[in-house]
């Protein structure tokens, strides 16, 4: 009986592994096709016309740099920079003159109420918008209320972002500013 | 008394609908920014199974600890894996976590079980301690982390 019983319990577990997997494995494609959808939508709402957007390999020093995709308007950046509770991943939208048009959260681990209000807190993201490189947390950036870290770690997303276009140094203060 | 896997099975139900709302997530709506799989998700998932246990089996099943805590381990590491979730060395750290925090929660839950007011009036007693229990695990797990 109690045999029974423990075959019954792991052959649940068996069953509901393979059943995901299985569905994992069928969904891949669907969700290949999704992801690329969702951003190219983001893309054109970052640099609206600036499309075809073009990844391009990035070799840089600047670690906070994750990829880059050449439009025909600016480039558009993704940053992985370290947040209070992880990492915060960004897309950001600059002309070729260096200056920020757009950005977009698109992965954050941050504490709800505090640092999550990056995501939606218009008055902190306006901030961001049509700045070159030069945001530093506590003189020309108002960081949010309680989340001192994740600001500043959105301020040096913008910044390497920005430098990357205007080829400063990401070593120099446009960049150390925001840290 | 029997010994029963119950709550394995409960547990095998509440992490792998949790597992498939995400998998589904990730593919429909790519841009959500979905949970991360972390010390009070599982502790969650884990109170869950217990509630649910706690209302669909009388009286409190004897358990094998030893065998419980493995199939624990084993649906903590199993299940998020199929469903890409977590990948290699992440999927046996939440193996090993999450059968120890569903080892401990459950000891924990089966004390707190024994002596719940039944009847009537006490309908809403597993729910309510599944509750608290949770933001124990949160305070405890902003204290030592």
């Amino acid at each position: 009986m109690r045999q029974k019983a423990l075959v019954r319990a792991a052959a649940v577990i068996a069953a509901a592994f393979l059943i995901l997997l299985a569905l994992s494995a069928a969904l891949a494609p669907v969700e290949a096709e999704n992801t690329a959808a969702e951003r190219e939508s983001i893309f054109q709402i970052l640099l609206p016309d600036g499309g075809p957007f073009e990844e391009e390999p990035y070799s840089g020093e600047d670690a906070n740099i994750s990829a880059v995709y050449r439009g025909t308007t600016g480039y558009i950046v993704e940053t992985v920079t370290a947040g209070y509770a992880g990492d915060i991943t960004m897309l950001v939208a600059v002309d070729f003159q260096g200056t920020v048009v757009g950005t977009v959260v698109r992965d954050m681990e941050e504490t709800f109420g505090l640092g999550m209000e990056a995501l939606s807190d218009a008055e902190f993201l306006s901030q961001l918008v049509w700045s070159q490189g030069d945001l530093a947390v506590g003189e020309n950036f108002d960081a949010i209320t309680g989340a001192t870290v994740t600001s500043r770690a959105v301020a040096n997303a913008v910044n390497s972002a920005s430098a990357f276009v205007t080829g400063a140094d990401v070593s120099s203060g446009a960049t150390e500013w925001g840290g | 008394m029997q010994k029963n896997y119950t709550l394995n099975i409960l547990l095998a139900a509440v992490v792998g609908l949790a597992s498939l709302a995400a998998l589904l997530c990730r593919v429909f709506l790519p841009a959500a920014i979905l949970p991360v799989v972390s010390l009070p998700a599982v502790a969650a998932l884990v109170l869950i199974a217990l509630v649910l246990e706690c209302y669909l089996t009388k009286p409190i099943p004897q358990r094998d600890w030893g065998v419980t805590g493995l199939l624990g381990a084993l649906t903590f590491g199993l299940l998020p894996f199929g469903a890409g979730l977590t990948a290699g060395g992440e999927a046996v750290r939440l193996a090993v976590v999450g059968g120890a925090v569903f080892l401990v929660l459950t000891f924990l839950f089966t004390t707190l079980r024994e002596r719940l007011v039944s009847g009537r009036a006490g309908r809403l007693a597993p729910l309510v301690t599944g509750g608290v229990l949770f933001l124990a695990c949160q305070c405890f797990i902003g204290m030592v982390l």
